[in-house]
Order: C-alpha cells, then structure tokens, then sequence
C-alpha cells in the first residue's frame, strides 16, 4: 500500500496541487515512524503508513497558511482536521487529505518495552474507543490496509473506566488526581501538540487578568488542567497527543474522555462529527437537560 | 486508568494530604453568587425590598447574563478557598437577552460534572434560576445553600497560598 | 488613583442594622482610597453635593457610591459624578441596602459584610475604564416588507412625517387579504371603500416606493444601517409603459383559476389580480402563457399599443440601504385538509372563509350569489363551523385566531343579506367577541339575523345526493343535530406564511413554536424585535384583526421614525469589546451572538506579518449581554463594564 500512497503523493507534487506532504517516515530506530514534510517528489520514497504512524499531523497544518498542503491522515486525524475546519483555522481548499485506512495503531509505551514486532506490541488506548475505519473525510482514498492481526477490536463497553472512576467516593477521586496533576510541571507540552489548542495566547499565559495561578501548585495545576479539558469539550477527538506528550505521564484522557461522554450523554454531541456541526458551546437545545439547576 | 511507566520526579509541592482534616461544621462559609442582572440580580433586591432575612454569608457579583460568567470566574473561586459558588440567572425563556441562560445551563453542566469527577464536592458549585419576583425564593435559596455547605465544610483543599 | 467612597444612612434604612461610619472608616483604609465619608441620603442634592464638592477639593478620579441597589440609583451617580467632571463610566456602587441592610439583623456581622461589599466595589472600579457613548449614523429610509393593510398603513405614515418608505409585495398588487373582502366587521363598511384610498395614498405618495412581485433576497448589516437586497421577478410588462388599458388581458386565450377569487372564478395568463390593484399594470403567469409553455400565441405583445409586453424581461436585483426594516407579511389560511371527518378538502362544496368573502362580494366571480360549487345553485341551508386548526394542539395550532368567531357572524349576516330565504347554523366552541361594539355584533347576528348558533364540535360530514349532511352535538341542549346543508364554511384559523421561518432567519429575529414572529417583550414591546431596528406589524406576528393591524402599523412607524428623526444613534458604551491579538478567527462568538452583533474582520498581524482573519464588534448592535465573553476560549472578546479584569479583581479582595 505504501506503493500507492508514495504514487499519490509523487503525483499531488508533480501537478503541483499541492506544494508539500506532511506525512510519516521511519524513524531512526528502524521500527517508530515520525513526521516527514516533503515538497520534491524523490523524496516521496520515504513516505509510509503503517501500524506504527501514531501521531496526529493535523496540528502541523496551520503552520503554514496560505500553502497548499497535502497531509496523510487516518480516521481520529480527519476528526481534528474537521474540527479546524469548523473552527475557520483551516481553508478546506488549502488542504488535500490522503485518507489511509487505520485498523489501529500501536501503543507506543509498549515499544519502549522492546518488543518490536507488530504481533507483540499493544494496541493504543485510543484505538480502542475509535473503531477505527475509512476516514469520514478524504480527497484521496488509500483503501488497502495494513493490518496487525485482525485489527483492534471494539471496546465492548465503551467508558467503563470512566464509570467506574465516577463510582468511587468523591474523597477518592479528589486524591488521585490530585497526586496525579500534582506531578503537572507546567511544560505545556499537551497545549503544545493539541492540534485544537492554537490560541494566539492561551489563558494560561494571560496577565490581565491572571486567570490563575502560573506557578506549579495545587490550585495553578488543577486550574489549569480543568480548563484545558473544558476547553477541549465538544472539540477533543481523542488522537491521545496530550497525554503521550506529557513528560509526567497524566492521564489527560481520562479528563478528556469524561467530558466526551457527558457530552454524548447529555446533549448527544460528539466532536468532529462534521464540517458544518456547530461548535457544543456555541449552540444550545432548548430542552438540554437541568435537572442540576435549583 | 492508563497510568504511565515514567517515574514521578516532579518537584513534591504539594502534600497529598492537606485534605483529610475532617469536616468542621461550625464555620461560616463564604459563598459567592454570580447574579444576572434582570432576574436574579432583582429577585435579591426584591428580598431586600420585601425585608426578607437571610444569611449574610453571600457575595453577589453583579453580571449581566449568566451566560456572560466564565468558568474561569468559578475555579478562580474554588481554587482561592470559597467554600461554595452559585451561579443564577432568569429562568429559560425569561432571559433579557434571550439565549444567554441556555449558553450558561450547557456549559456548567459539563463543568459541574467533571468538578464531581475530579473530586470536588458537588455541593460547593451550584446553579439556580431565580427571577425578579422570587425574592422570597432567593431568601430561601441563600439559607439552603448556607446550610449545604456548612454540611459540607471548608474548602480546606485549596487557597493555601493566600 | 484617588477613589472616593461615599456611604448612606439612607435614613434609618441603612444605618439601623449597619454600622455606616464604621464602614466609612474601613473604606478610607482600602487601597486606592483617598476619601471616605458618609452622610444620610446621598441621592439627595446635599448629598450628590458633598460627591462633586470632594471630586473637586481631593482631585478625585473613581467613586464608589455604598447605597442602594443600582438599579435604582446608577445612572443619577453616573450623572452626578459626570457634573463634576469624571467620566460616568468610573462609579460604582455597593449595594449596602437590598443586598445587606434590609436583609440581615443589625450586629458585627452586617455592617462586616457591608465593609467587604464597598472592597468588592472598589476594586471593581479600580479596573473601570472611561467609556464614551458611541454614535452610528442612521439611512433615513424605511423598508416595509408586505403591503397589506397592515404595511400600507405603516407607508402611510412614514411618509406623513416626510421620510422615504419602500414596500416590497411579493403578489402583483398590493393590498393583501383585505383586498379580497367584501365588507368588514362590525361595521360593515365595505371593504375596498376603506382600503383602495389608503392604496391610492401610497400609491402616489411621492415618499412612498412600492416593489411588487418581489422578494426580499438578502438582509445585512445592522440598526441605522441595514443593506437589502431585493429581487424583483419579471412581470414580463414594462411598468414605465403601460397604461393600465387592459386591451392585453381582455384578448388572452388563456382561462386559469383566479387566485384572488380563490378558485371560485378564472383569470387570463396576463392578468391584473382584481380591479383596484396597485400598480394598474398586468403581469404575465408564465406557467400558464402560451408563450412561455408553448412558445406561441404572443397576442398581448401585438395588440398592446404601448409595446409595454416584454417577454424577455429577467429578474433584477436592487440593492438599497435602510436605517428600519418594518415586517408586515401577514398571515395564511390553516390547511384544513388534516381534518378526515370533514372530508379532507375534497368536498366540493366546503370551502373557507376567504371563498366566503369572494363569494359575498357582488363584484366578486359569482356577482354576489351565495352558491354550491358543485352546481352553481344558490346555497340556502349554510353551516359554519368555527374553531378550524385553531385551539387544537394535535392537528392545528394551540392558539385562538381571535377573529374567526368574528368574521363567521359577519358572514352569517352577509348571508341573510344577500338571500333572505337562506338559514345560517353557526358551530362553535366559545364566542371571543372582545372587541369594540364586537359582542353587539354578534347578538345582533343571533337576533336580528335569525343565525342559529350551536355549542358544540362538528363530528362529520359526508355528502349525500347533492346535500352535505353535518352532524355533530349540541352540548348545550345535550341534542344530537343533523343539518342537511348545501354549504359549508370553515373558519379556518390564520397561521404563520409557509416561508416565514426563512425570512425570520435573513433578519435574525426570532419566532415561536408556531413560526409567528416575536416581539421583544409581549407586553412592553409589542411592536419591536430583540434585533434592533426591526419592528413588526399586523398578522405576521400573531392573528390580527383590520383595527389591530393598523394600530400595530402605526406603532411600528412611530419607532422605526424615532430612529429616522436622530441624527445618530447613540448608544451605551457598556459593549463587547475585541483584543485582536488574541482572537483566533475561530467565530464561537459569532456563532453564540443572539444579535448578530459580530463580524469578521481582516488584519494586518505585524507579528506573524501576514494578513489575518479576527472579529470585530458591530458597535450599533451589540447588547452588552456578555454571551460572546464566554464562548471565546482565549478570552479575546471582553464586555465593558464587566470587563474579565473588573470581576477578576471583585474575586481578588473577596
Ligand atoms: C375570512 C377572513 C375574513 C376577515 N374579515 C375581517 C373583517 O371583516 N374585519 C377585520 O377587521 N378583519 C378581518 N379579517 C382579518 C384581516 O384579514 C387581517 O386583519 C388583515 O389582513 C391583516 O393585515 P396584514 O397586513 O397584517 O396581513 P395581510 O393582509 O396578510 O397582508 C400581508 C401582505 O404581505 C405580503 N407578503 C407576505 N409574505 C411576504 C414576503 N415574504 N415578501 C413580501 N411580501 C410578503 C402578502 O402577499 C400580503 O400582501 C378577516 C380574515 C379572514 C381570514
Ligand atoms: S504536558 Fe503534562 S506536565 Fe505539561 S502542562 Fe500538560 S499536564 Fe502539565
Ligand atoms: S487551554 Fe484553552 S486557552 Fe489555552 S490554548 Fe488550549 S484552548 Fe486555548
Ligand atoms: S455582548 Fe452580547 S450582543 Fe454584544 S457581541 Fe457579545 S454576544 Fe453579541
Ligand atoms: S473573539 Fe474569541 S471566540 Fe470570537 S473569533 Fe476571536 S477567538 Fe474566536
Ligand atoms: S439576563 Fe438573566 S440569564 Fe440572561
């Protein structure tokens, strides 16, 4: 298949439709696959896709406006680029997508373990909750697939670890994550490669008001990754960028998760589901629910 | 929970357990309401005019809409040692700006609910609709609030720093 | 910064549970404070004097005024704080009274959260920012959408106070549903004597532009300054040209079922709608004209003397700037076909209220005769059956059309006018006649008219030979009745026109449930929509009789010519507000806005030196509700007045 994506993209450049590729090579180290941003067809030869190509591209595309971009992308990388879309970040006719067929990708903690071979490796957590498949929107199709195995299977319960969680008591709760964004070191590492975090100046950073407070404690940490989430809700597609960026290793998805299924739950929302969706807190229904409300 | 291989080498700020003292009932909790000004904002001028009492622990921030309060304004809150905050506006339909309660009903009820998921007590963020004849309503309001968040405690997780 | 804190006794109202001087104390200690002082009704002219003499003698900059609510007393400080010379928008007040006073016993506790609240106010107005009023210029010019009675009156109007109005109708004529009537009630003048002046008026108001056969296309802009696309559609007659002679229609070959008779009666191809349309010029149907679905006949365009015929004629579109917009589009009949026990509109010899007027009408396709369709034979036994569509939330619309009861004893009089030997029954659930000289109307129908009037729901009706057998209940006498009629007539209830939704959304005003245009307030604002600068008249925004139209129409000018009389609007500063470096473009607020009140903009960004997509507020517009404050994530849209760094700072001292 990567015969036919590296064809595609010699053929993109060549009638200059578009004027670079951003899409993925194998890295350094033989097995992982990192970001490649090709403008010459020669160096269409270094293009793949496979069970390795983990990360979301989308967050390079507005690097460069006004160019005409083509990007090599799988079902959870269109859903941001929608998002975008949506968003006006994004010019539909800057960009031509080069769908792939994704049947899950692997995680990438479990390479780290050593293992190499695809039979070995896990499956990344998102994949999981994705049912990964044809991207529900493309330019190009490459159909074949590159499978590990049979592909990931569906998770069967989906945000069970969410209601477990929020079965427990609240003290509970407020403990793990506590100890967990007590860790957080302000890196910003997860604003950083969120592709829907492209604030010209994020509140984090923002001195008047200083919404809270800067310095790594309790109330700046927690402050902080509440509102990254919320500010997430209705626009997080779950690519797991923050949490495999962040160098202290928060769950972030599991915030992130919890809002994607109190959205779907309460106003049957679901991020990225199309270019012309309204963005979730820019619109309302007027029968939303409030029984919370006195 | 997916947790990480990478051992844990932040800087320890804070100690895991600035939150376990128990529960203190007799304190008198500090609550802050931000207060729409055609509904609710009246409704509590209204009290005033009918001289209804009610506990003074509240601080009303006037605002417009409820659909013009952050939720940034409600961490800030929370995270400074406010034991409980109240955000109230017109009741649907009643909005003087006609969508704004809408805005404010989707947003905090996804704000609400991932502040119960991270552990803070549902009780200490709260919503009502109170409109300018409920005066005796928002007396009553204050007082349940009050009591809910005496009931509750301090807010000893946080606001360490002031 | 020199703040001044001014505390009130207000007599005893304050100072009976508060401590005032103590608060006056506390408040000298507050950052910023340079005087504090208190003194027993500080909206009084002593008191608003002690405010601008401190201004003057300690150079104040900001005050805060710890009284009563603000509602009640803003704008007098506003003002008053203004006389000495500081900006308006630098006051604040403490609302020790309402909130604190009134509401808690006297003791430390009150007059402590009466101190905190000055702090609160006074570290709001540390961040206050001088505003000014804003101006946007007005287009002294009105559109009026619709040209019923209801628009033709507001043209009127208007005009009679000099200023330019424009009517756009979509028909041929103007006129609207009263043109079709016979006489109206209660009065029972006829119709066209009473409408065909005011028509002849606007016609040939020289301040009065009238499009018809025409659509509003496109609605932008704002309050002042609204800019209107409008699409007139080919009339295929050249209006410059034409005389109004009507050799043309009187040599069409073409018979079609006449609108304006509602079937009753045929029309030409080329056609004027009903003698007394405005403008007199024909227009060509072009689904019926030969020329258009056959390519042949042209016989119009060869006898017109004037060589007015212009077959190629195209849609045009005109654009023009408005400082009002007046909507007027009145109403639509209810479709009673939903209804099987009435036969689903089949029967031939059921038929409405607006068949009814035509009928009656001695100019009308039957020359006044009341007749059964199905045969022409004059109609003697006639039932009427009100309430159709109207109070019925499964099939219909839950509301009361308020004049079916109404037109239904007009039409029963009408009845027994044109054909003495005839017998009105009357079905009805209530009788709302509450209207001037509108409930002795009605008697005068039942005892003078000999109508017979029967409480109770029709159950069905089915034809049987040449005759309608009507059977239902009278709840009063507990009776079932069976009438033998020859015709029956629905008071069919007025709903929203079928594109009314649509034009709704090119205006950005709202609607209801039931798609009827809503006002901004039902009781205080009748007349007005939130969006400001467009008014409603007449059915359009709830059913109407003709006085209630005109009233309407007559309110809505007067506000649209409250605007046309300023020379600018001026507008509270109190608005949002956009820090372009920090806007992404993304559009959430343009998208949360209730008003419309934000558009895009393009800007040179020095820092990325490229062009950039922001927004901007449009000044004139903007409510100051706040709403966009919070769908923008990176804070870059900010309301004045209650700025992000006001209430963050209110948060501060708490
Ligand atoms: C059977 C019947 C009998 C009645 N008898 C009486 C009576 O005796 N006395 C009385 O007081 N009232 C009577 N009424 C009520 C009367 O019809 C209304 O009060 C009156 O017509 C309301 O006037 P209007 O201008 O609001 O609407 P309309 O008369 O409906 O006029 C609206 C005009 O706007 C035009 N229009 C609609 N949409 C658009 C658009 N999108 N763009 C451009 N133009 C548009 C229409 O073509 C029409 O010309 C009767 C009603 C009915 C149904
Ligand atoms: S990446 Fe992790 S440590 Fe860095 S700011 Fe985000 S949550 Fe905190
Ligand atoms: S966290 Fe919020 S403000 Fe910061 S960059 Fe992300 S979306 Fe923007
Ligand atoms: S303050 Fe309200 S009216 Fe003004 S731009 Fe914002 S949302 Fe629109
Ligand atoms: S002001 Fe905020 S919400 Fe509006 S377009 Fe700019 S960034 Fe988006
Ligand atoms: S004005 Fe009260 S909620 Fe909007």
């Amino acid at each position: 298949m990567n015969v036919e994506l590296r064809k595609k993209a010699k053929e993109l450049l060549k009638t200059k439709q578009v004027e670079m590729i951003i899409g993925y090579q194998r890295g350094p180290d033989g097995i992982s696959a990192t970001p490649v941003f090709i403008t010459r067809e020669e160096e269409a030869e270094n293009l793949i896709w496979d069970v390795y190509c983990v990360y979301n591209l989308s967050n390079y595309l507005k690097d460069f406006p006004g160019k005409k971009i083509g990007i090599i992308a799988k079902e959870c990388d269109v859903r941001s680029i929608i998002v975008l879309l949506q968003e006006n970040q994004l010019k539909r006719d800057d960009i031509f997508i080069i769908g792939v067929e994704c049947s899950g990708v692997i995680a990438e903690h479990t390479l780290a373990s050593g293992k190499e071979s695809p039979g070995e490796l896990d499956f990344d957590e998102k994949c999981k909750a994705c049912r990964p498949s044809t991207p529900r929107l493309y330019d190009y199709l490459v159909s074949q697939k590159d499978q590990k195995d049979k592909g990931v299977l569906p998770e069967e319960n989906p945000y069970q670890d969410i209601r477990k969680f929020e079965a427990k008591s609240i003290e509970e709760r407020f403990k793990f994550w506590q100890e967990e964004f007590s860790r957080c070191i302000r890196c910003y590492a997860c604003r950083q490669i969120c592709p829907m975090c492209y604030c010209p100046r994020c509140v984090a950073d923002q001195t008047m008001p200083t919404w809270f407070s800067r310095a790594p404690d309790l109330e700046g940490n927690l402050a902080w990754n509440v509102i990254r989430a919320f500010h997430l809700a209705g626009r997080c597609i779950d690519c797991g960028e923050c949490e495999r960026a962040c160098p202290v290793g928060i769950p972030l998805r599991e915030v992130n998760k919890k809002i994607e299924k109190d959205i779907k739950e309460l106003f049957d929302y679901e991020a990225g589901a199309g270019v012309d969706q309204k963005p979730l807190l820019s619109c309302f229904d007027q029968n939303d629910p409030e029984d919370f409300i006195r | 929970m997916n947790k990480s291989q990478i051992p844990d080498h932040s800087p320890q700020k804070n100690s895991g357990d600035r939150n376990l003292k128990a529960p203190i009932k007799d304190f008198e909790p500090k609550i802050v309401g931000f207060l729409c000004n055609w509904c609710s904002y009246a409704g509590a001028d209204l009290a005033g005019t009918s001289r209804i009492k009610y506990p003074p622990n509240i601080r009303v921030i006037r605002v417009p809409c409820s659909g013009r309060v952050n939720p940034l304004f409600v961490l800030n809150c929370l995270m400074n040692g406010v034991d409980g905050v109240l955000v109230s506006g017109c009741h649907i339909g009643d909005c003087h700006y006609s969508e704004g309660n809408f805005y404010a009903r989707r947003r905090f009820a996804i704000l609400k609910r991932l502040l119960e998921y991270i552990g803070i007590d549902p009780r200490r963020f709260q919503m009502a609709w109170v409109s300018a004849a409920e005066g005796e309503r928002w007396a009553k309001l204050v007082g349940e609030l009050v009591e809910e968040i005496k009931e509750a405690g301090p807010n000893e997780h946080f606001g360490g720093n002031r | 910064m020199k703040i001044g804190v001014f505390t009130c006794h207000c007599g005893t109202n304050i100072a009976a549970t508060v401590d005032v001087e103590k608060v006056a104390q506390a408040a000298a200690e507050f950052p910023g404070v340079t005087f504090s002082t208190a003194y027993n009704y500080m909206c009084s002219d002593p008191g608003q004097n002690i405010v601008k003499k401190a201004i003057k003698e300690h150079a104040l900059d900001r005050v805060v005024i710890a009284s009563c609510s603000p509602s009640l007393h803003e704008k007098t400080f506003r003002k008053c704080v203004e006389d000495a010379g500081i900006n308006p928008y630098l006051v604040e007040m403490a609302n020790i009274r309402e909130h604190c006073s009134w509401v808690h016993p006297e003791g430390e506790q009150t007059t402590a959260k009466a101190i905190e609240l000055v702090r609160i106010a006074v570290a709001k107005v540390s961040r206050d920012r001088p505003l000014e009023m804003t101006y946007t210029p007005i287009e002294k010019k009105v559109l009026i959408i619709g040209g019923g009675i209801a628009g033709i009156q507001s043209a009127i109007d208007i005009a009679f106070a000099n200023y330019p109005a424009v009517i756009v109708e979509r028909e041929p004529s103007i006129g609207g549903r009263m043109a079709s009537f016979d006489k109206t009630f209660p009065t029972l003048d006829c119709a066209a004597c009473i409408l065909t002046p005011k028509m002849v008026t606007v016609s040939q108001s020289e301040h009065v532009t009238i499009h018809t056969y025409s659509e509003i296309e496109e609605v932008t802009g704002y309050v002042g300054n609204f800019t209107v696309k409008i699409r007139k559609k080919p009339r295929s007659v050249d209006i410059n040209k034409c005389t109004g002679c009507g050799v043309c229609y009187g040599k069409c070959p073409v018979r079609v079922p006449s609108e304006f008779d509602q079937g009753l009666g045929k029309r030409p191809a080329i056609y004027i709608p009903f003698p007394q349309a405005v403008p007199n010029v024909p227009v060509i149907d072009r689904e019926s004209c030969l020329w258009f679905t056959e390519q042949k006949c042209g016989i119009c365009q060869k006898v017109c003397p004037f060589g007015a015929i212009d077959y190629d004629m195209e849609d045009e579109i005109i654009e023009e700037k408005f400082g009002a917009i007046i909507v007027a589009t009145g109403f639509q009949q209810f479709d009673y076909s939903v209804y099987g026990e009435y036969g689903y509109g089949k029967f031939k010899n059921v038929i409405t209220g607006l068949h009814f007027e035509r009928m009656v009408n001695s100019s009308g396709p039957t020359g006044g005769k009341i007749i059964k369709p199905s045969d022409g034979k004059e109609a003697r036994e006639v039932v009427f059956i009100q309430c159709i569509g109207s109070r019925d939330e499964q099939k219909g619309v839950p509301y009361c059309s308020r004049l079916c009861c109404m037109y239904t004893a007009k039409h029963a009089l009408l009845l027994r006018e044109h054909n003495p030997d005839a017998q009105a029954y009357v079905f009805y659930i209530d009788i709302r006649a509450a209207g001037k000289n509108y409930e002795e109307f009605v008697k005068k129908v039942q005892d003078e008219y000999g109508a017979i009037y029967l409480r109770g729901r029709v159950s069905r009706i089915f034809e049987k030979g040449d005759k309608l057998i009507v059977r239902g209940a009278d709840t009063l006498s507990g009776a079932q009745i069976e009438i033998e009629a020859d015709l029956v007539v629905m008071a069919t209830g007025l709903v929203a026109m079928p594109d009314a939704v649509s034009l709704a959304q090119m205006l950005h005003i709202p609607y209801d449930q039931n798609n009827l245009f809503t006002e901004a307030h039902p009781k205080l604002a009748p007349v007005e929509t939130i969006t400001s600068g467009i008014f409603l008249t007449g059915a359009c925004q709830a059913p109407k009789d003709i006085p209630d139209a005109v009233a309407t129409a007559s309110a809505a000018s007067v506000k649209a010519l409250g605007l046309m009389v300023q020379d600018k609007l001026a507008r509270e500063p109190l608005i949002a507000r956009v820090i372009p470096e920090l806007c992404s473009g993304c559009r959430a607020c343009i998208e949360a806005c209730p008003f419309s009140a934000i558009e895009t903009e393009e800007i040179e960004d020095l820092r990325l030196r490229r062009k950039r997509t922001v927004v901007k507020v449009i000044e004139g517009v903007c409510t100051g509700c706040g709403i966009c404050t919070t769908a923008c994530r990176m804070s870059a849209i900010d309301l004045e007045g209650f700025s992000n760094r006001q209430i963050m700072e209110e948060l501060a001292v708490l």
